[in-house]
């Protein structure tokens, strides 16, 4: 397939980033909103493209490329770090998202993003060619290049479009990935110097790393590169306690990128959880497995409680997106096929999901000016279209059967329950898994009650005239229920693209 | 026949095509026209019907028939779960009892929707719950099961909050949800154990995981490794589902609530179908529950309180409805009791036959509301008789079947007492016979008080019209006979009993204890006849003395507790006031001040020392990334003296 080439997939966004910025391009938000949805929509369908022609059932990466710049040797050749890319069962399926969801971002910006419109798209595509970047990076160095680069444009969009304490929360986010991020280069920087010492090349090859590495790290040292990138990747997903950030972070942005945040950011983390932790140091994993399911539960659990007392809309769905991704450290926790199968799958679901609720969540935003429930109510009888909508999330988020959550939460619970990573800790996987599964309960006692708070009962006066959807909300909406409905009947749709992936994983640690 | 038999995933696959033609066609305004979602969901129904009828045929030629096939629908690692369709004689009875419910409370929704701005909404939601509850009969395993129990459950979340702008029936939807969700959770991981304890079985054997055919063996297996404790726990785990869907004690609460939906699916819904769905469960998994039978008591236990509290809180209710409401959950009660003493077949005749008359109950309740403009207090009612006779006589039919006199309660009833008899369950065979006199009374008393003596209330009368009232004649034929028809007495003109039919293996049968104990029941149904008749028919009110007076006087507390509804509602509204609530505020508290106040704590630090290098305009970024790369040089450093050394 010769036209499908990752470096256009990854640097495009960036190169039209760069023309919308430039003086020459009108300053007109009209022509710069649909210059850069149009865009957006040629790369979602490039981006299927790979899709498509993607082979889930090899083993490895496809679609290699290795940019070589000035002469035929890598990047930075001394030190063995080059500009490769390649995507595999669970960063094709990444890649994909992140476009459909910048796709759907930009067409929902029409009324959030009021000035600075040049800057504002170029920032989206900017990030865009970051995280795609991230999930297509062959190179750990690349990776963490990417990583660091996608801080920028988040940092200046909360910032600048957002509300509240949008300074105070940009850097919180800031910081804390910041903070992060330190351990991760660390871990990067002590594989390689342990890769040096030993073959006597240096590489930053993830490949290599992760495949041919045929000596062993001292045990300190390999959990020290693991913590490492936990705790990078704890920030991001984020784990309870590192957590703290996303509530600011959500509340304060505007909602597109709110919608980018829930449904993409977020999500680096369970990448890196599963690329890093888990395929680079199956050892390791295999010993922290149990702190893994801990802090999954505890996620879970814990933040569906704080979520049920929420007196703010976007705050219980920053919190409800915190425990859905504790489902994805207790998938991953579980070590088998189906756990973290599931984990891959809850990333899609929950990205999807969010988006969409955020979405909601804004679309609200803009018409009443509130977000607190007591100053909302009986918007269902003027709303009814986004009552509908906001109503299929909310069964989707809490896992209604054949809609596209409850695929992924089946996989993890059995994962979980049938796994024995925790054998010889005080608990079982059995009693964890069932404390996980209070929080089916919680969730539906929390997003029903939003749901009757916003759309049922009765309505205040002052809402009278509200406004139903319009016609790019709707569409951003359909565009958003058609995967959730679509891939909750027919699952297979997504595991066939990382089952195999998944399959090669788990031999290696059961071996 | 066979032809049906094989195609009989028409019978879910209709409504669901019915529910997106009616959602798309509304979506994008394709049609206007009432009659064409009508068309869609009675029409789908109709050829569920005419299936389901040719497919229960079948089945009683062929009593072995269990026709089975499966999908795999999820396959990741040694998680393979299938879905299908089941075709064997309890699913053949459930299946005609549910179409042909359905189809008449369908056309009956017509004429008590017809006004209202939702009609293209209610029938779209209608034939969404149409297709999950066939679904959930027809499921192959348990897996499937789950999947449609769910959706099930959405389906009566989205028709008691039809009327979403009323705040009561919002908090009703919710709290039914709820409720149902924590019997799903037990469910969850019920299934889950059971599955996990089994599951080299399952995997050697090739089996279709958790298939219901095959539960009994994986059954034996999960309680020898899982010991009798565990697999009780198991068992109990799949009982909350149940006990959740049917309304059982100490889950019932949500179901009296579910009346804010329109009456059609309170007939529909909440009487005849879905809520059975938990005893259907039972009944299908039955192999599990009887290897324990600590289980089976919880069980008989369960439905024996579950008979007789609701039976008490509807004798004080004044809304028709509710009375009818806690009915079915006492009604709901006496299957379960059955199921847990093996009384198998019992229990599910009683199904049977309560679905027809309760289901014909609620809809003569819903024609005298909707006659009354939305009055449901029978303390305004009175009188209905001479006005409205059709309903007045099929509502006293269906109170002759529930109170066991004669008509089709009579044998279902029948055959759960002789059961309990026969096996020696005195304490549950008397707390069953104190129902049943209940059930008459309270009965009896809300026929008197909607449609003898005078009429008492202020609302202006309109006939309900012939669209209600003909499902309503029709219904009353099964609601009369249908007992009699299975109960083994025509079994010369070749139509045999009805424990012969969904015949169960592992059930327990026992002979009946001869004439005793139907001619005690008959007794003590016409009691309760009587002192409802004293109480509250102008004709007899005569016998009522001074002395049933003093009696009302004396009981004041009880009256209270009934009245009060044994205070399950307040004891959960301060369980989730003064425990969860608190909980999740003193988690709340903790995540804003404590957690994050730990950060801001490090972030403040920071900025003061940072002070001198001026950190606090936006530009203070880079400044964070030189410290910030420093230190982490400076951890390499350390990292790497501390390899060395």
């Amino acid at each position: 397939m010769e036209f499908l080439s990752l470096n256009i997939l990854i640097f495009a966004p960036l190169i039209v980033a760069g023309i919308i910025l430039s003086p020459l391009f009108p300053n007109d938000e009209i022509i710069v909103r649909r210059f850069a949805k149009g865009f957006a929509g040629l790369l979602f369908i490039y981006s299927i493209l790979f899709m498509i022609f993607f082979k889930p059932h090899e083993v490895g990466y496809q679609f290699k490329e290795n940019i070589k710049l000035f002469s035929d040797a890598n990047w930075i050749e001394p030190l063995g770090i080059s500009l490769s890319f390649g995507v595999d069962g669970i960063s094709i399926i990444l890649v994909v998202l992140t476009t459909f969801l910048v796709m759907l971002a930009l067409i929902a910006s029409k009324k959030a993003i009021t000035t600075k419109h040049k800057l504002y798209y170029s920032l989206i595509l900017v990030l865009t060619t970051a995280i795609l970047g991230m999930v297509t990076s062959r190179d750990l160095f690349l990776f963490f290049l990417f990583w660091e680069l996608e801080l920028i444009p988040m940092y200046f969009l909360i910032s600048i479009w957002g509300t509240g304490k949008k300074e105070y929360s940009a850097m919180k986010f800031f910081l804390y990935t910041f903070f992060g991020s330190l351990f991760m280069l660390a871990g990067i920087l002590a594989l390689n110097y342990f890769h040096v010492i030993n073959t006597g090349v240096s590489t930053f090859s993830i490949e290599t790393l992760t495949y041919s590495r045929h000596y062993d790290i001292p045990f300190m040292f390999e959990a020290l590169i693991f913590f490492g990138f936990f705790i990078a990747f704890a920030v991001k997903l984020p784990i309870v306690p590192l957590h703290t950030w996303l509530p600011n972070a959500h509340v304060d942005a505007p909602t597109p990128v709110s919608m980018l945040l829930a449904g993409i950011l977020l999500k680096m983390g369970g990448y890196g959880l599963i690329r890093f932790n888990t395929q680079m140091l199956p050892e390791m994993i295999k010993i922290f497995a149990p702190i893994l399911i801990v802090l999954g539960v505890i996620n879970i659990i814990y933040a569906a409680f704080v979520a049920l007392v929420q007196k703010d809309l976007k705050l219980l769905v920053a919190y409800s997106s915190i425990s859905h991704m504790g489902f994805v450290l207790l998938g991953l926790g579980a070590l088998n096929v189906a756990g973290i199968s599931g984990a891959m799958f809850q990333m899609i679901a929950h990205g999807l999901i969010s988006a969409g609720l955020f979405l909601v969540v804004g679309v609200i935003y803009l018409r009443t000016k509130t977000r607190t429930f007591s100053q909302l109510g009986g918007l269902g009888q003027v709303m009814p279209k986004a009552f509908y909508f906001t109503m299929l999330l909310a069964l989707a988020s809490l896992g209604l059967p054949l809609l596209i959550g409850f695929a992924a939460e089946v996989m993890i619970f059995y994962g979980a329950f049938t796994s024995d990573s925790l054998e010889g800790f005080v608990l079982s996987n059995q009693v964890m898994t069932g404390l996980a599964a209070i929080s089916i309960i919680i969730t539906a006692a929390y997003l029903l009650w939003m749901l009757q708070k916003v759309f049922m009962g009765n309505m205040f006066e002052k809402w009278q005239k509200t406004s139903d959807l319009t016609p790019h909300e709707a569409i951003a909406l359909t565009f958003l229920s058609i995967p959730i409905v679509l891939f909750g009947l027919y699952p297979e749709g997504i595991t066939s693209l990382f089952l195999p992936f998944v399959d090669n994983l788990v031999s290696h640690f059961t071996l | 026949m066979e032809f049906f038999i094989n195609n009989v995933w028409v019978i879910p696959a209709l409504p669901l095509w019915g529910f997106l033609l009616i959602l798309f066609g509304r979506a994008f305004n394709f049609y206007q026209n009432k009659y064409i979602s009508l068309a869609l969901t009675v029409g789908s129904t109709f050829i569920g019907f005419i299936f389901s009828i040719f497919i229960l045929l079948y089945c009683i030629n062929n009593p072995e028939t269990n026709t089975r096939y499966n999908i795999l629908w999820l396959d990741a690692g040694n998680l393979k779960f299938s879905v299908g369709w089941l075709v064997d004689n309890l699913a053949a009875m459930m299946l005609v009892v549910v179409t042909s419910i359905s189809l008449l409370i369908q056309i009956y929704s017509h004429g008590y929707m017809e006004q209202d701005k939702g009609y293209h909404r209610f029938f779209a939601y209608l034939v969404l719950f149409n297709f999950s509850m066939l679904a959930l009969v027809l499921s192959t395993n348990l897996f499937q099961t789950y999947i449609f129990w769910e959706l099930v459950g959405v389906s009566s979340y989205l028709l008691i909050g039809f009327w979403f702008d009323r705040p009561s029936a919002a908090q009703a939807a919710k709290k039914a949800f709820i409720i149902n969700r924590i019997g799903d959770f037990g469910l969850l991981v019920g299934t889950l154990a059971l599955l996990f304890y089994s599951l080299n079985w399952w995997t050697s054997t090739q089996n279709v995981l958790l298939e219901f055919a095959t539960l009994g063996q994986a059954g034996s297996l999960a309680l020898a490794n899982a010991g009798p404790v565990l697999f009780g726990l198991l068992a109990i785990g799949l009982l909350l589902g149940p006990i959740a869907k049917s309304a059982q004690i100490p889950l019932h609460t949500w179901l009296a609530d579910a009346m804010e939906g329109p009456t059609p699916i309170s007939a529909l819904i909440h009487a005849a179908t879905m809520v059975a769905a938990g005893v259907y469960l039972i009944a299908r998994l039955y192999p599990v529950f009887e290897l324990s039978t600590q289980v089976m008591t919880i069980m008989a236990w369960v439905g024996a309180i579950t008979a007789f509290i609701p039976a008490t809180i509807a004798i004080t209710q004044t809304d028709i409805k509710k009375c009818l409401a806690y009915s079915t959950c006492s009604q709901l009660g006496y299957m379960v009791l059955a199921m847990g003493i093996g009384a198998y077949s019992a229990g599910l005749f009683h199904l049977m036959t309560h679905a027809y008359f309760k289901a014909m109950l609620f809809l003569c309740s819903g024609a005298v509301i909707h006659s009354l403009a939305d009055q449901q207090d029978m303390r305004y009612m009175g009188g209905l008789r001479k006005k409205m006779p059709t309903v007045a006589y099929t509502y006293l039919i269906g109170t002759l079947a529930i109170s066991g006199l004669l008509l089709s309660g009579f044998w279902s009833k029948e055959a759960i007492l002789s059961s309990l008899y026969t096996q020696g369950k005195g304490l549950l065979l008397v707390i069953a016979l104190i129902t049943a006199f209940m059930t008459t009374y309270y009965m009896f008393r809300s026929y008197f008080m909607t449609f003898e003596g005078e009429y008492r209330g202020k609302a202006h009368f309109h006939k309900p019209s012939k669209v209600m009232t003909v499902p309503l004649i029709v219904l009353a034929i099964p609601s009369a006979i249908i007992g009699f028809l299975f109960s083994g007495s025509l079994k010369s003109i070749g139509i045999e009993s009805f424990d012969r039919f969904v015949f169960n293996v592992h059930a327990i049968h026992g002979d009946h204890g001869g004439l005793f104990l139907p001619i005690c029941s008959l007794i003590i149904a016409l009691l309760g006849f009587l002192l409802a008749g004293v109480i509250y028919w102008d004709k007899l009110t005569s016998l009522y003395c001074s002395c049933f007076k003093n009696i009302q006087k004396q009981i004041t507390p009880l009256y209270k507790l009934s009245i009060n509804k044994w205070y399950f509602d307040d004891f959960n509204n301060l369980l989730i006031k003064y425990l969860i609530l608190p909980i999740s505020e003193f988690l709340s508290i903790f995540d804003k001040y404590v957690i994050d106040g730990l950060v801001n704590l490090c972030g403040l630090s920071t900025l003061y020392k940072g002070k001198a290098l001026s950190l606090l305009q936006n530009g203070n970024v880079q400044t964070y990334l030189v410290t910030a790369l420093l230190s982490f040089v400076a951890i390499i450093m350390v990292m790497i003296l501390i390899y060395i050394v």
